[in-house]
């Protein structure tokens, strides 16, 4: 990254609660926002990143740390003045205002004329595909559409960041995989940075360049969408995207870099020592789709390794089957997914019988516990 | 059975509808019609009324004599402006003390909210004469108030109590809650997110107030604006109490002419002029303020 649009260091926010007690909504957050990126803030709710976006925005002031927009420091400059501009979690439209008072709105109290006004009220209509909506009220809408307004509205003074506050959790799920292809494009095109908040992983996986992980204030890692669902830094990302098989386990021994790596109950799993020392406590991460189902006595193919169980239950889910496992020894309940040829192709399998489920041990990725 | 439910439907309708139509037929638009009757008539030499078209009695308000006994005289018409004078100002006063109230009563926790609430209605545990009273003690020349300039070293002759201004003071302390409380209702329903989404586009604390919150809490103020109005208009118990014989209101007036006087043409003919002047002006008040809000809708852009 070249030169950071937006900057954060050691951004620290406090919150008291009604109860008196301090809890901390941002704990030391370092963040660098790039020209042209969108960069996705996901975590669970009270994780701190609603609070990161207002503290860009200026509705809330930092307790300690530093904000830098276009490398102009923010402190004391109130929302008003940030070259910043918000799409609000439930729109925020002007329901006094027509839907081309609202989109005008930046422009009419900044004092722009009216002819331009109303040449730009059209070309951002036209960008959400709103086109000849300017006379319509809010309130005759759909959701979908106010949506739409609400962009256009954040969009026409063009800012150099646009900030979203999960601007898709009030639609319904087809329009939101719609809208999500649809903001990802409209990025893109405006080469503005969007900060973009949300719970849902699976919205962060879809648009991001960048996700940026938090939870409880801290950040736990920004990385690529691949690479926090791949190779997730610690077992909080892990759990919080996608669906996972976690194995708390100890290195035991180690043979031409792969690492045999066994748990408490007796388990024995393979995957990537990588520089660790016989002895290390470690996490180790199987995704559902990283497993393929074989008979009890099948022979494992190549160079994977093997985990015995039996099959509890199965779930049909279209295009795969969603098989619940109980690992022996072990006796742990694991989830993995498999595609419905691979299913259909052992009729013999039922629910209670004795499984086999292979796995490429470079599939299998290694967390090291944090020092505590 | 065809029908039957609509038939049941009707019959609910005037059995919800019949008591209230029929209590204001008799007891409303009655007695109106027989103001508007008995101000065209001659009022009787003994009181009552003589059974003889007569339009002095409203010629009588704009000033002009009967032509017979009683020469030109706007005594009348300088009660009516007063009158306005007085009501306009009481809502201009309300409005300023009640607006910023509303807003930081609307930001208190929920259980002081309540309180609040509860303590703009408390003056109505006690009777309106009784506390116009009290105001008499607070403003007459040695009053309370009087007392405690002195207290606290100002030995300041106090001669309030009988004045316009004490009557408007009376006005404002007895619809405060007129006002206070439709325009509460206005500014608590006000989204506070619209005021961020303001301040995000780059409105200025000027901006944003006149741009969204004056438009959003409009209804409430034009509510509180005509419930204090037209009240104050016709109020004879506070001029008479507060202003005593020297600020005469057009309540007062009616009250005397119906009372004293026993000149029910005249008073009736008061009364419907006043009637017909208040509701020209909140028709042209609505109307102006709904025609501009549109405005500022459908062409802001």
């Amino acid at each position: 990254m070249a030169e950071a649009l937006v900057e954060l260091r050691g951004a620290t926010k406090h919150f008291r609660t009604p109860e008196g007690t301090v809890i901390a909504a941002l704990d030391g957050v370092d963040l660098g926002v790039g020209q042209n990126e969108f960069v996705t803030l996901l975590g669970p709710s009270g994780c701190g990143k609603t609070t990161l976006l207002r503290c860009i925005s200026g509705f809330e002031d930092l307790d300690s740390g530093s904000l830098l927009i276009g490398g102009v420091s923010m402190a004391g400059v109130p929302p008003h003045r940030r070259p910043v501009n918000t799409v609000f979690q439930n729109y925020a439209l002007f329901p006094h205002m027509t839907v081309g008072g609202n989109v005008a709105y930046s422009l009419e109290v900044a004092g722009v004329p009216k002819p331009e006004r109303i040449r730009r009220i059209a070309k951002a209509l036209a960008l959400v595909n709103l086109e000849g909506m300017e006379r319509r009220k809010p309130s005759q809408l759909s959701g979908g559409q106010q949506q739409r307004v609400a962009l256009a509205r954040a969009i026409i003074a063009e800012p150099k960041i646009l900030l979203l506050d999960e601007p898709l959790s009030a639609l319904d799920r087809r329009l939101r995989q719609a809208m999500q292809l649809e903001l990802k494009t409209l990025q893109s095109e405006l080469g503005i940075s969007f900060v973009y908040v949300t719970h849902d992983q699976e919205e962060a996986l879809t648009m991001s360049d960048r996700i940026v992980v938090l939870n409880g204030g801290r950040i736990q890692q920004v990385g690529s969408p691949a690479e926090v669902y791949h190779r997730p830094a610690t077992s909080f990302v892990a759990e919080f995207l996608g669906d996972s098989n976690l194995f708390e386990a100890r290195l035991a021994s180690i043979d031409g870099g792969k690492g045999r790596f066994e748990t408490p109950d007796g388990l024995v799993l393979i995957g990537d020592a990588g520089g660790r020392a016989i002895g290390d406590r470690v996490k180790l991460l199987l995704r559902p789709e990283n497993f393929e189902l074989a008979p009890a006595n099948a022979a494992a193919p190549g160079n994977a390794a093997i985990l015995q169980g039996r099959l509890v239950q199965e779930v049909f889910l279209g295009t795969d089957y969603h098989l619940i496992v109980r690992t022996e020894p072990g006796d742990r309940i694991i989830k993995a997914t498999v595609r419905d040829a691979q299913r259909e192709s052992l009729p013999q399998i039922a629910p209670g019988a004795a499984i086999r489920l292979h796995y490429q041990p470079q599939r299998a990725h290694v967390i090291s516990e944090r020092a505590p | 059975m065809i029908g039957s439910i609509a038939a049941r439907r009707r019959l609910m309708l005037f059995g919800l509808l019949g008591p209230i139509t029929l209590f204001l037929g008799v007891f409303f638009l009655g007695p109106l019609a027989i103001m508007a009757v008995f101000s065209l008539l001659e009022p009787g030499l003994y009181g009552g009324v003589d059974w003889n078209f007569y339009h002095w009695n409203y010629g009588r308000i704009l000033g002009w004599a009967d032509g017979i006994m009683e020469e030109f005289d706007p005594v009348y018409l300088v009660i009516f402006f007063r009158s306005f004078k007085l009501a306009i100002t009481t809502v201009i006063l309300t409005f300023v003390i009640c607006y910023p109230v509303a807003f930081w009563v609307s930001r208190l926790p929920g259980r002081w909210k309540t309180f609040c609430l509860f303590l703009i209605t408390l003056p109505f545990f006690a009777s309106l004469i009784v506390r116009l009273y009290a105001w008499v003690m607070i403003l007459k020349p040695s009053g309370a108030l009087h007392q405690v300039l002195m207290l606290v070293g100002l030995d300041i002759p106090i001669e309030i109590i009988f004045t316009e201004g004490a009557v408007i003071t009376g006005m404002v302390y007895v619809m405060i809650p007129f006002m206070f409380l439709p325009v509460y209702a206005s500014v608590e329903k006000l989204n506070r997110a619209l005021l961020e989404a303001s301040y995000d586009l780059g409105a200025t604390s000027i901006q944003t107030f006149l741009r969204v919150v004056l438009p959003m809490t409009l209804p409430g103020i034009v509510g509180g604006s005509i419930i204090v109005f037209i009240p104050t208009l016709g109020n004879f118990v506070i001029p008479e109490v507060l202003g005593g014989a020297k600020v005469l209101m057009i309540g007062n007036l009616i009250e005397q002419q119906f009372l004293y006087a026993r000149n029910w043409p005249f008073g009736a003919a008061l009364a419907m002029i006043i009637m017909a002047i208040v509701l020209a002006l909140l028709f042209a008040y609505v109307t102006l303020v709904l025609r501009r809000t549109e405005r500022d809708q459908g062409l802001a852009i």
